[in-house]
């Protein structure tokens, strides 16, 4: 009987007489969830999917601009792409462990001093020319110059002799030696074991680019040449097709990549706004789409097309304090205990995020225990003002950059809730070109709100925001918070390799930070992407590129 | 009239270069350049300032205003629109490649418009407060006020994910084959939205245009000769009524090369909109001036071929 129904349904749908709402409807009433529908009848109209022969399209909010040079990423659109095309000696799983990529083996030293990489045999260009040495230390040596204006050239003259080398001094980098055809030693100046850990723009790890092409072409000319522009040498899973601007990249699958042929011929990395983006995953348009509001994708989940994916995320949403403004830390520990830090995250981002308590979150060896909570209480907070002077009169200017949605939603609460402890917070959205002005190039502000970083990673990336020769503009201490015995344990932490014997120095890290709030640590956010039921072979975790594994990636 | 077109283009320079020096005062002045855009600030961070320096240096924006305008205007006048400062792509190239898209969806668009709007003003003009005059006045209002990114969404939502007749956004389907029909079919909804922004224009322009006419004493004497209300509607009323057209028709040409911003970043449609939009949102400041300046150029060679057609249109008008 039941079956006869959703037969007959079927049948009307098929003939186009209802529509698949009232299929999955019907089929309710008749006892046959919409999972078991969808198995009977394949998941929506998928026009443009059904149709591209098992292309995977990817959605994508960044523009990736028409610049592929590899010194000079930026975004996460260009990232994906480049990490599409290009190897590096070493990438990160999904669980941000590290893995060989273009090294196949690597040994730290203890001291984190010597780094040595067993570079991959056997691995060819898309055009055929064999991979060697020789492109690895092309491409660091390139880096290494004014001329290539590289964002990891601060992370390259911690090589020892970069310095040197980079102002022209030398021609020879002492601490980059070639030990043999497929042994890579690099030697630091100063032990530093987050030297691999960086973003995007900044990351030691380049994206390894071939000398045979580039060779002959001047650091200055990189921007414009033809093998920048259409990067189509590269070693990765995917070889570049095309770029059209403002619309998609296309990629066609390497057969011959070192980890055998990626499980699908044709991948699309497609440009669009986010809010079209959840419509083009609702279609079945495209098959991922990164960052999506929490909102949308708790609406998204009841779709029998989408699959919701949450992985912690590595940022941390929080909020710097100018601290020579509020130089007194008992009113920033008052401004954490007066807010309901777990109601805001609940209203915000609908519970997904995790409340940290210092900037030290991750890997898994180095979360501190036994910090304090700062658990909501308003009373602790008037007392702590009341004993700090706190003149109620004072406004305290909050600034971020317009349009950061997060913020907008948090921003009002936070201000009422600091009234009701007697701060007076003025909201000051600005533009974002203003806002970096007034936080990072020219110093004026007394709050201001942002998220993101990779303080996941490795415990160290906190030293770029707190260390007393990092202020800002120069460096990334946006709070000009100082404390000499925080920068003696940071340099100690990055000294070891051994995470057993980092662990107690970063437990002792957090405590101080914890303790002093130069910053007023909210959540770590999960990154929520959304995926088409179809799309596997994706492995989740924190890792936000998502896309590591892309070569396994099916549409089935 | 060859004369007073040769003068005004000869005004036209002047006044070019003037745009050229509020825009790059104006786009200078804005806070960030394109450089602090592209870097965000975790990586500022890690990055170093030297690194920084280096390529602000190597853009040239450590250098004076002045020079810094000296330098654009020389290579400007040799037709070299130089090169994008965030992407190294070519600028001419870069709006070269823009301008068939969006003459493309800006085109129908406006044609659509004009079409659908000129006969329903000129009809509720006719039947001044009939029922059909209310409704397209009141349709006007609501197509008018309605932002585009708005009606672009719902369409969306209605007709490419409720419905799923339409692809959502792009100029056509990757991974198959481009075809006419597909591309038909990535128009409908941006040039829809685009429509029925212009319709209300040159509805509302016609219709009081044609009430205008009608109240000639020209039409009166047509009326008291015993001409047919019909040829009097067509070759006295309406052909006077157009001239008026002629200034909407010329103001949207520039638009139909400038392109729609909002409903093409909606859409994902690869036109000049987009370009401008990536362009102020990076602080790309050579493409920013390049849009402009063809922008500029657009109107005042529209302005001029308006002012020409008025005289084709109106024997009475008679350059000097």
């Amino acid at each position: 009987m039941v079956n006869d129904t959703v037969s007959r349904l079927i049948a009307d749908f098929q003939a186009r007489k209802i529509n698949r709402r009232q299929l999955v409807q019907g089929a309710a009433a008749a006892g046959v969830s919409a999972t078991a529908i969808t198995a009977l009848i394949g998941p929506s109209a998928t026009p443009a999917a059904a149709q591209a022969g098992g292309a995977i399209q990817l959605g994508r909010e960044s523009e990736f601009a028409a610049n592929f040079n590899a010194f000079k990423i930026s975004t996460g659109g260009q990232t994906q792409v480049m990490d599409m095309i290009f190897g590096r000696l070493l990438k990160l799983d999904n669980t941000n462990t590290w893995i060989g990529d273009l090294a196949e083996t690597w040994e730290i030293s203890p001291d984190a001093t010597v780094f040595t990489f067993g570079i991959r045999q056997g691995v060819t260009w898309h055009d055929g020319t064999p991979f060697t040495i020789d492109d690895v230390i092309f491409t660091y040596r390139s880096a290494l110059t004014e001329e290539a204006g590289a964002g990891a050239a601060g992370k390259l003259r911690q090589i020892k002799g970069g310095t040197a080398f980079y102002n022209k001094e030398t021609d020879e980098i002492e601490g980059l030696e070639r030990v043999d055809d497929n042994t890579l030693r690099i030697t630091l100046e100063k032990s530093n074991i987050a030297w691999l850990v960086g973003t995007a723009g900044s990351n030691s790890l380049l994206w390894i680019q071939p000398k045979h092409i580039l060779g002959d072409v001047p650091l200055t000319d990189w921007e414009t040449a033809e093998a920048i522009q259409k990067p189509v040498v590269g070693t990765g899973a995917y070889q570049f097709v095309e770029h059209v601007a403002d619309s998609h990249v296309e990629f066609k699958a390497n057969p011959n990549f070192y980890l055998g042929a990626p499980k699908t011929e044709q991948v699309f990395l497609r440009l669009a706004e986010p809010a079209t983006q959840l419509a083009q995953l609702e279609s079945g348009e495209i098959h991922m789409a990164s960052r999506l509001p929490a909102r949308e994708a708790d609406r998204l989940s009841s779709s029998d097309v989408v699959e919701i994916l949450y992985n912690p995320g590595n940022g941390i949403f929080q909020t710097a304090v100018h601290t020579p403004r509020v130089p007194d830390k008992r009113v920033r520990q008052a401004m954490m205990y007066g807010t309901d830090r777990q109601a805001l995250l609940d209203a915000v981002l609908l519970g997904q995020g995790e409340l940290v308590y210092s900037s030290v979150i991750g890997p898994d060896w180095a979360v501190p225990t036994g910090l304090n909570t700062y658990d909501y209480n308003p009373e602790t907070a008037k007392a702590l003002l009341a004993e700090a002077g706190w003149d109620s009169e004072t406004t305290l200017q909050l600034t971020w950059s317009r349009g950061f949605v997060n913020v907008e939603l948090a921003a009002p609460v936070f201000q009422q809730q600091m009234a009701e402890i007697g701060i007076k917070i003025e909201l000051f959205p600005q533009e974002s070109a203003a806002y970096l002005d007034s936080v990072i190039t020219n110093p004026n502000f007394d709050l201001a709100w942002f998220g993101g970083g990779s303080y996941r990673l490795d415990p160290d990336v906190t030293s770029n925001y707190y260390l007393c020769a990092n202020f800002t503009p120069g460096g990334g201490n946006t709070t000009h918070y100082c404390n000499e015995d925080l920068d003696a344990l940071l340099i100690e932490g990055r000294g070891l390799a051994d995470p057993a014997l980092r662990a107690p120095i970063y437990q002792e890290v957090a405590a101080i930070l914890n303790e002093d709030l130069p910053t007023l640590f909210w959540w770590s956010d999960n990154q929520i992407f959304g995926k088409n039921v179809q799309l596997q072979g994706v492995l989740p975790g924190p890792n936000q590129y998502i896309w590591w594994n892309i070569q396994d990636w099916e549409l089935v | 009239m060859g004369q007073y077109a040769l003068r005004r283009l000869a005004i036209s320079v002047p006044v070019l270069l003037v745009v050229t020096v509020i825009a790059f005062m104006l786009v200078n002045l804005a806070p960030g350049n394109p450089v602090d855009a592209m870097i965000d600030p975790a990586t500022r961070a890690e990055m170093g300032p030297e690194a920084i320096e280096a390529r602000k240096a190597a853009l040239g924006l450590n250098d004076p205003l002045l020079v810094r305008y000296g330098k654009w205007l020389r290579e400007i006048l040799q037709g070299n629109f130089g090169y994008s400062a965030v992407s190294g792509q070519s600028i001419g190239e870069q709006i070269l490649d823009r301008i068939g898209p969006t003459l493309l969806l800006m085109g129908t668009a406006i044609i659509l418009g004009t079409l659908i709007g000129i006969p329903l003003g000129i009809l509720s003009a006719v039947r001044q407060y009939s029922w059909l005059d209310y409704a397209t006045t009141v349709f006007g209002f609501l197509a008018i006020s309605t932002p585009s990114f708005f009606l672009g969404l719902a369409f969306m939502y209605f007709f490419a994910v409720h419905l799923g007749w339409l692809p959502t956004s792009g100029m056509r389907t990757l991974g198959v084959d481009e075809s006419t029909i597909d591309l038909l079919k990535h128009m409908i909804m941006p040039v829809a939205v685009l429509t029925l922004a212009h319709t209300p224009l040159s509805m509302r322009y016609a219709r009081s245009s044609m009430l205008e006419a009608l109240k000639q004493d020209y039409v009166t004497t047509a009326r008291s000769k015993g001409l047919k209300e019909k040829i009097v509607l067509v070759r006295h009323a309406l052909r006077n009524a157009l001239i008026p057209l002629i200034t909407v028709i010329g103001v949207s040409l520039p638009e139909m090369l400038s392109g729609a911003v909002i409903t093409e970043t909606i859409f994902q449609w690869p036109g000049m909109g987009m370009l401008a939009m990536r362009a102020v949102n990076g602080r790309d400041y050579p493409l920013i001036l390049g849009i402009i300046l063809v922008t500029a150029a657009l109107v005042l060679i529209s302005n001029l071929i308006a002012d020409l057609l008025y005289a084709v249109a109106d024997p009475r008008i008679r350059f000097r």
